[in-house]
């Protein structure tokens, strides 16, 4: 105690009266210094910006999409390397791929109104994965990591969608101080996602353990039950947010393999449940979770790999973006 | 809520300014709500142990008043303590016990099925051994007359849960603590500077530092086993730094949060790796608070260095072993607390040839070849202090002794990756900072340099804070004791 008294004292000479006046400056001079590594990370964003949904958005020119894809995880190996190319190239058609890895309802409503703000879709794809509907930490939280915005511009679009969802905002004061993109650990490497620049291109050696400890990872909640009736209303919002721009909502169950699929907790309830509504909404659902069963079509317990992706658009994904599975 | 979250920051910003704007006898209302509230935003149910903790400490310290060296007041006094522990006990060591009582009775039991214990499974709550130790050390100043009993229970309360110090201290006493509340504290601008200045002195060494470390020693240590010689002796060295900037940077912030209030806690860290033995790391530099407690409520009962040499050996032995029991309900804590028992021991056992050899070596080798064995020494126990068990301490001790020849071969195969390199460049600079201290305080200092290079420095602390700063919410490691 001694020590920080004769510390502070030590201090007593140099704090001049006026205090509250060199405290003010102190902090006028800290948030311009602020602003200029705002600048700099903004800058630095358009150099290294790539898949970031938020990025793409932003950066595409404002057109009408024929097909917009949302999702979590099992949705972005459709976008991984040239898949997109091959599917446009496929069908004929444009498609912007906007899932996020770990995104359930509320993320991908939050992505979908931004981009409607920006842009115009024909139809939107939902790849539809169970564990979304059962925790907050795949929604509410999901969206406060500072890492969804890492790569995202400051746009006063993205400020109204965020604005006008009670939940998207506590994303607020990271996006609009740019905390994330100034403090991104990853600013130098380029915006793609680990598991295309890594994984896509392997295949998968089965192991029961990894599976279950995945699974629990991923379904690991107490509460379901009251997180999925309010989860399917925010579903319900998300399909109403689609019929009022005017698109089309089609809803897929992505392939996974038996081993993993089987394992899901209560996934024949969750599909007793979400076809009603789906049918109620008008919404049409098609299910592909069966349709790759071999592991060398997964990088991991779940996950397609470029083979899965490929054996996946051809067989069904394509068909579907044509129109010819309805 | 933690002090290197932004949610904190804020909540105690609302709290610095109601304290000033509040009248003088009411801030001790408003400093016990901001303290509940904190302490329960871990588990609203543990205020209920900062409430008994209160009441018991309360109760048998106005019990304890003017009964010094009476039987009643021993028997008193010896009835507060037990009453104290007890929380200790049941939530920290008590599946500990079961489990150890469990392997001991499990090879006499002659039943038919295995042999097991029932256990509690209880959390232990945040910081219950820091406010415990306070309470027991508030108790035997009342019962020694040192201090009197508080008559406010409101302060009391106060002393026991303020929440700069009530995660992870420093183990504050009442006797400096108490009559700072009772006085009140006035706006003064330099404390508030001072307090500003080891906030951002903190934040710096948790966030920046000790954060970018554990990366780089969880990897290292989650499976030894499977890690390289390099990656277990790069785990080793970093964690010495992890959780000294952890910890100390812990315990800057909760001194600085205290001084912004206008609070005086005690100093509790003194650049421990500039330590030229063991006996100086543990008495004077590393987590003071706690050698201190120990010394006057253990060591100095238990007959100090006034018996027998095998006596006093012994007592340090023990105090040592209660330290590391104190630490962690684990079998690796008190390997880590025998063995800095063991070293201190050692030095007092060896001190005719050490100081033989001391005189004929220039005193700035000698002080160097301290440092550094001392260093190396306290390393080598935290490995055990790390590790998940006895075994795996063992594991990364013998593969890296192992695999001393092979290293420079090794080298070449591990990811030398930029986070490396600016753990390295930080560990550098802290101990530039550290030396520099050493002869003489940066902040006396800083405090003597004109105001552009003072502000610098602050922007640039803050700048790394911003830029490469581990926003993880990540946990304090002597959160767990």
């Amino acid at each position: 105690m001694l020590q920080i008294t004769k510390n502070a004292d030590a201090l007593a000479s140099d704090v001049s009266k006026p205090i509250w006046r060199r405290w003010a400056l102190f902090v006028a001079i800290g948030l311009a210094l602020y602003a200029v590594l705002y600048a700099w990370a903004e800058a630095r964003v358009y150099r290294t910006g790539e898949k970031n949904r938020f990025f793409m958005i932003a950066t595409a020119e404002p057109q009408r999409f024929d097909h917009v894809i949302l999702g979590a995880s099992h949705a972005m190996p459709l976008g991984f390397a040239d898949m997109e190319e091959r599917l446009e190239k496929a069908t004929g058609k444009s498609i912007i791929n906007l899932s996020n890895e770990g995104a359930g309802i509320l993320p991908n409503r939050l992505v979908l109104d931004y981009f409607l703000r920006r842009h115009e879709a024909e139809n939107v794809i939902y790849i539809l994965d169970s564990f979304a509907f059962y925790s907050p930490a795949w929604n509410e939280e999901r969206l406060r990591d500072a890492g969804l915005f890492a790569y995202a511009p400051l746009d006063p679009a993205l400020v109204m969608a965020a604005l006008s969802h009670r939940w998207a905002w506590p994303v607020l004061p990271n996006y609009l101080s740019g905390f994330g993109k100034i403090n991104n650990p990853d600013r130098r490497e380029r915006d793609i996602p680990e598991a295309e620049l890594t994984k896509f291109e392997r295949a998968y050696r089965p192991n029961p353990r990894i599976d279950a400890q995945r699974i629990a990872y991923l379904y690991n909640v107490e509460d379901r039950d009251r997180q999925f009736s309010r989860y399917l209303e925010e579903f319900r919002l998300l399909a109403a947010k689609v019929r009022e721009s005017g698109a089309r909502l089609t809803v897929v169950k992505p392939p996974t393999p038996a081993r993993y699929r089987d394992k899901l907790p209560g996934e024949a309830e969750f599909d007793a449940a979400i076809k009603p509504l789906l049918q109620q909404e008008g919404i049409s659902f098609h299910d592909f979770s069966g349709s790759l069963e071999g592991d060398e079509y997964y990088y991991d317990t779940d996950h397609m790999n470029r083979q899965g992706v490929l054996q996946f658009a051809e067989k069904d994904f394509v068909p579907l973006l044509n129109g010819s599975r309805d | 809520m933690l002090f290197n979250s932004f949610f904190f920051l804020g909540f105690f910003a609302l709290v610095a300014v109601l304290h000033y704007a509040a009248p003088m006898r009411w801030r001790w209302v408003l400093l016990l709500v901001a303290s509940y509230y904190f302490y329960g935003s871990f588990d609203p149910r543990f205020t209920l142990l900062l409430v008994y903790a209160t009441v018991v400490a309360y109760l048998f310290g106005r019990l304890l008043e003017g009964r010094k060296g009476t039987r009643q007041g021993k028997v008193l006094l010896a009835f507060g303590i037990v009453a104290s522990l007890a929380v200790l006990v049941l939530f920290k060591y008590a599946d500990f016990l079961l489990s150890s009582a469990e392997s001991v009775l499990a090879p006499i039991s002659e039943a038919a099925e295995p042999f097991t214990l029932p256990r509690l499974e209880w959390i232990l709550p945040a910081g219950l051994s820091f406010f415990t130790f306070s309470c027991v050390s508030y108790l035997v100043d009342c019962y020694r007359g040192t201090i009197p009993a508080e008559r406010h229970l409101g302060r009391l309360a106060v002393y026991v849960a303020f929440f700069p110090k009530l995660i992870a201290g420093p183990i504050e006493r009442a006797s400096t603590f108490l009559p700072q509340l009772e006085r009140g504290t006035r706006f003064e601008p330099e404390l508030v500077t001072f307090g500003l200045q080891l906030l951002l002195w903190g934040l710096f060494k948790k966030v920046v530092i000790a954060d970018r470390l554990a990366e780089f020693v969880d990897a290292g240590f989650s499976n030894p086993d499977f890690q390289s010689p390099i990656t277990l002796l790069i785990a080793v060295y970093f964690y010495a730094f992890q959780i000294y900037c952890d910890f100390s940077g812990y315990s800057d912030m909760a001194t600085g949060l205290s001084a912004i209030l206008g609070y005086r806690l005690m100093e509790n860290f003194r650049r421990p790796y500039l330590s030229r033995s063991v006996p100086e790391f543990w008495a004077q530099r590393w987590h003071i608070s706690l050698a201190a407690w120990f010394r006057d409520y253990l060591y100095i009962p238990l007959g100090g260095n006034r018996v027998s040499k095998q006596r006093w050996y012994f007592n340090q032995m023990a105090v040592f072993a209660v330290s590391g029991l104190w630490h962690g309900a684990n079998w690796t804590f008190v390997v880590w607390g025998a063995l800095n028992g063991l070293y201190q021991v050692l030095y007092y056992v060896l001190g005719a040839p050490r100081k033989a050899l001391g005189a004929t070596l220039p005193s700035w080798l000698w002080n160097t070849m301290g440092v550094l064995l001392t260093f190396h020494l306290i390393l080598i126990s935290w490995v055990f202090f790390r590790a998940e068990s006895i075994t795996a301490a063992w594991k990364v001790l013998t593969r890296i002794f192992s695999s001393l020849p092979l290293l420079p071969m090794l080298v070449g195969s591990y990811n030398w990756s930029v986070s490396f390199w600016i753990a390295v460049v930080l560990i550098a600079l802290l101990l530039l900072i550290e030396c520099l201290d050493e002869m003489r305080s940066m902040w006396v200092r800083l405090a003597g340099q004109p105001t552009p290079v003072r502000w610098g420095v602050y922007y640039a602390l803050l700048g790394c804070l911003i830029v490469i700063g581990q926003w993880g919410m990540t946990e304090f490691v002597y959160m767990q004791f």
